[in-house]
């Protein structure tokens, strides 16, 4: 049966206080050369990467959204502005009017 | 009340098939392209200071360059122009500024190209630094993106010029005219300075 903690296993008790220890003394990991590197200059290079890879597609879609949506409306109120005149019985509106 | 059928809406084409299909392309070349300038600008930002470019490398034309700029901005606005001309004029109308047009994407072209050999005999190589290799791979992708551009330009040129030029082919040259025409002045700024 393997030991738990509260069992008095000293390992574990040690790697649980060890993992206490050190998130009291939290200290900034340069683990990556790039996007944590020292260099201001290279990590608002980093921030407004990931800002603008975020924002453009969204933008994208958005503008794509917007647009099919205009064309989908601008057709469909045609369509209903001739119905509407075939079952009164003027004359078809034109696209001018 | 009569009802419009679902199935009908959704069949309906919204949209020109060739327009919307360059659209979806031209969405992805610009997130090609903002991925290289984001692995550009990390790059070029981690070097040490004073040491971008590299001191044994030859410097990128910035001056010389806008004038290649200018020609393709130009270029741009006369296909643009060729695009009004023949929507409120006729295809006739359009032979002229779409034929300039044309002429100077090539011209851009083929002093991107004399820069380029220019570069290459002063040492800049694909391997010879970071700077050379983001120089032509995105410098290069751009090029390879007019050509393309300038492909599709020509094929509409040949059909205005026999007077059958279908309208969703000129659209759907034109937005990748477009995208290769505004993505460049970002790439001259951000790349050549």
């Amino acid at each position: 049966m393997k030991a738990r903690p509260g069992n008095g296993d000293p390992r574990q008790a040690t790697a649980v206080a060890a993992a206490v220890l050190l998130s009291l003394l939290p200290q900034l990991a340069h683990a990556c050369a790039v996007c944590g590197g020292g260099n201001p200059a290279n990590r608002f290079a980093f921030f407004a990467s990931t800002i603008s890879l975020s924002v453009i597609p969204l933008g994208l879609f958005a503008v794509g959204f917007l647009w099919l949506r205009k064309r989908i409306f601008s057709q469909t109120r045609d369509e209903f502005r001739e119905r509407d005149a075939d079952r009164s019985g003027r004359p078809k509106p034109t696209k001018d009017s | 009340m009569e009802q419009l059928n679902p199935r009908d809406l959704a069949r309906r084409n919204f949209t020109d098939h060739a327009l919307f299909g360059m659209a979806i392309f031209v969405f992805t070349e610009v997130m090609l392209f903002a991925a290289f300038m984001s692995a550009y600008l990390i790059t070029r930002n981690s070097a040490p200071p004073g040491m971008w470019p590299p001191a044994d490398q030859p410097r990128l034309p910035f001056a010389s360059t806008a004038f290649n700029t200018v020609a393709l901005l130009a270029s741009g606005v006369l296909v643009a122009q060729a695009h009004f001309a023949e929507r409120r004029k006729g295809m006739k109308a359009a032979r002229v500024p779409l034929t300039m047009g044309v002429a100077l994407g090539a011209l851009f072209l083929l002093l991107q190209g004399a820069e380029w050999a220019s570069l290459l005999r002063q040492g800049l190589t694909l391997t010879s630094s970071q700077v050379g290799a983001f120089f032509y791979l995105i410098i290069g992708a751009h090029a390879l993106h007019v050509v393309c551009a300038l492909a599709l330009l020509l094929w509409c040129w040949t059909g205005l010029m026999a007077g059958r030029m279908p309208a969703s082919r000129f659209g759907a040259a034109q937005l990748f005219w477009y995208f290769v025409v505004i993505v460049w002045p970002v790439l001259w700024l951000v790349v050549y300075r």
